[in-house]
């Protein structure tokens, strides 16, 4: 029972990590970056490719490809999403769909379709913490965790004291406004995609160290949508809650259901979710209580 | 060229989605320290030509297609509004002037400004000293205030800018005849304090010629009128039209009509 808990709560640091991305760039700019998912499949193949051509140590080589998606998520935006820039939402969304696809093809081609493991590439010890009498939690679990908390953290002190926190919520209320007032939308647009992506490759580096990285990786990464969506798409509060939600349900459907539901619960979740509430259990209260 | 214009605008026509022209031809200035107003029916114009002042972003699907734009010496044709801020202009808005989730302080502080940090500071108490109504709420989130203590905002928050020109749409727009004059008073106060000019686009006719030292009239996306604050006044049209010393509805078709005719009666000016 209690190693149910501990894998809820590490599943759900998984999804909160992710889906904090999610809700940064809806915040922002009102677009669903529906490549976030690949996004973080490219931070793990950043990680592989950065473990197999440099000589970096583990830590060295996880905060190098870390660095490189921040750059990848400026870039971006520079290079497409910036073009969508007063387009309607939905073509910005069928964007970010092409251009998941399009990751997904490219690193088929350059890290071919088989599983690799940065893990054992970077020699990370594969050790495990006990709690309690029977549980037990991974090393690197014990990581998600950390950078997590961190970065929820790091995300809500920027948005709530932050300079360019600030800017951020006020372009995401009203860019007009935001740009009347002298603020550069496609600074501030380029840093929440840059953000976002930065710790949703974290999210994949780590999980690629234990499980290793393959194209099935980006699933994760959808599955956290429906965590994002369910706490409300604007609220970081919301994406955590969401987060273990999801993950409550679906580790209780591999527990006593069947493990095939896996990749199934959190779309079921998110199914029912759009009938009933669709802006999601804080997405109206985000409205009145800032951040 | 001390005398020279702050502000020049020849022939601006501007048009929305590729198709509307919203305004042709328009010609105006501002001169430093002058306050300046634009008045004009529903539909006219006057918001269209204060956004092509202070630019426009992808989301307004709208362009100055000719004529140019020139603010001390620079063009602002199709600039984008961070760009024009940054050169000195600053516009508060006929809706949406405040970040309705942000509190008052943050809106008085989001905006990137032009001042040192010293001089913003000292704005910002300025501005708190003007309306004490802002002070008051200082923590408390702008879309809790009420209409006039937003238009304060509005104003305020754009003065941290460190503008040289401010350009304000519909100041007594839904506010009450007192809270207007109030607003005029701390804002011609404010202007003369820090140098300001100011471009007003105004419905209210009374409101506008009480501070203008110079006004146009716009009609149906033209300039259909303009002079000193003692031609307008001593303009029996404008008397019937804007004033409301005629008989009758005002700001219809049909008296738009009849100010065109003043035009031919009057020249341009
Ligand atoms: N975004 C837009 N797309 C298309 N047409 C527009 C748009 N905004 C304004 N227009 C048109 O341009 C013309 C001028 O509008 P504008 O808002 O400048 O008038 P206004 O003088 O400010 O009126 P009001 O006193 O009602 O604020 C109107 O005919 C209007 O329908
Ligand atoms: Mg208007």
């Amino acid at each position: 029972m209690l190693q149910l808990l501990v894998n809820v709560i590490v599943l759900g640091a998984i999804y909160a990590l992710i889906a904090s991305g999610y809700v940064l760039i809806y915040r922002v700019s009102r677009v669903l970056n529906l490549a976030h998912g690949e996004l973080m499949m490219l931070g793990a193949y950043l990680l592989l490719q950065t473990a197999t051509s440099l000589a970096f140590g583990a830590t060295g080589a996880v905060a190098f490809a870390a660095l490189m998606s921040l750059l990848v998520g400026a870039l971006v935006y520079v290079f497409l999403m910036r073009w969508m820039t007063g387009q309607a939402v939905l073509a910005a969304v069928l964007t970010t769909i092409s251009f998941g696809i399009f990751l997904r093809g490219l690193s088929v081609l350059t890290w071919g379709s088989q599983h690799h493991y940065p893990g054992k590439l970077l020699s990370v010890p594969n050790v495990s913490f006990p709690i309690g009498a029977s549980a037990f939690i991974s090393g690197v679990s014990l990581a998600i965790l950390a950078v997590t908390i961190v970065s929820y953290a790091a995300l809500f002190g920027l948005l709530r004291f932050g300079r360019w926190g600030v800017r951020m919520r006020a372009c995401g209320q009203n860019p007009l406004l935001a740009a009347q007032s002298g603020i550069n939308l496609h600074t501030i647009y380029a840093l929440a995609w840059a953000i976002s992506t930065f710790t949703g490759a974290l999210a994949g580096i780590l999980v690629s160290l234990e499980t290793g990285v393959s194209g099935s990786l980006a699933l994760i990464g959808l599955k956290a949508f429906p965590a994002a969506l369910v706490g409300g798409l604007d609220s970081l509060v919301g994406a955590m809650l969401g987060s273990l939600i999801v993950a409550a349900a679906e580790v209780a459907a591999i527990q006593y259901v069947s493990p095939l539901l896996a990749d199934v619960i959190p779309f079921v979740i998110l199914i029912v979710m759009l009938a009933f509430r669709p802006w999601g259990f804080f997405g109206t209260r985000e409205e009145l209580d800032r951040v | 060229m001390t005398d020279a214009p702050l502000l020049v605008l020849q022939g601006v026509d501007v048009v929305y989605k590729h198709v509307v022209r919203a305004v042709r031809g328009i010609a105006l200035e501002v001169k430093r320290g002058q306050v300046v107003a634009i008045l004009g029916a529903n539909g006219a114009g006057k918001t269209t030509t204060l956004r092509a002042i202070s630019g426009f972003i992808g989301l307004d699907h709208a362009r100055v297609t000719a004529g140019t734009i020139v603010f001390k010496g620079e063009h602002l044709e199709n600039r984008l509004p961070h760009q024009i801020t940054r050169l000195g202009i600053s516009i508060t808005p006929e809706r949406d002037k405040v970040f309705p989730n942000l509190t008052v302080s943050e809106n008085m502080s989001v905006a990137p400004s032009r001042l040192t940090n010293a001089e913003r500071k000292r704005t910002t108490d300025m501005v708190f000293q003007f309306f004490p109504a802002l002070a008051a709420r200082r923590n408390s989130e702008a879309g809790l205030l009420s209409g006039g203590e937003r238009q304060m905002l509005g104003i305020g928050a754009k003065l941290v800018c460190g503008p040289e020109l401010l350009l304000v749409d519909e100041l007594s727009l839904g506010l009450a005849p007192l809270i207007t004059q109030e607003l005029i008073a701390r804002l011609m106060q404010i202007k003369d304090e820090l140098g300001l000019s100011l471009l007003l686009v105004e419905q209210n006719a009374a409101v506008a010629l009480q501070m203008a030292d110079y006004a146009y009239v716009f009609e149906n996306g033209e300039i259909a009128l303009e002079g000193d604050r003692a031609m307008m006044r001593g303009n029996r049209h404008i008397q019937e039209l804007y004033l409301g010393g005629g008989a009758g509805g005002r700001r219809n078709y049909r008296d738009a009509r009849a100010a065109r005719e003043v035009r031919g009666q009057h020249g341009r000016a």
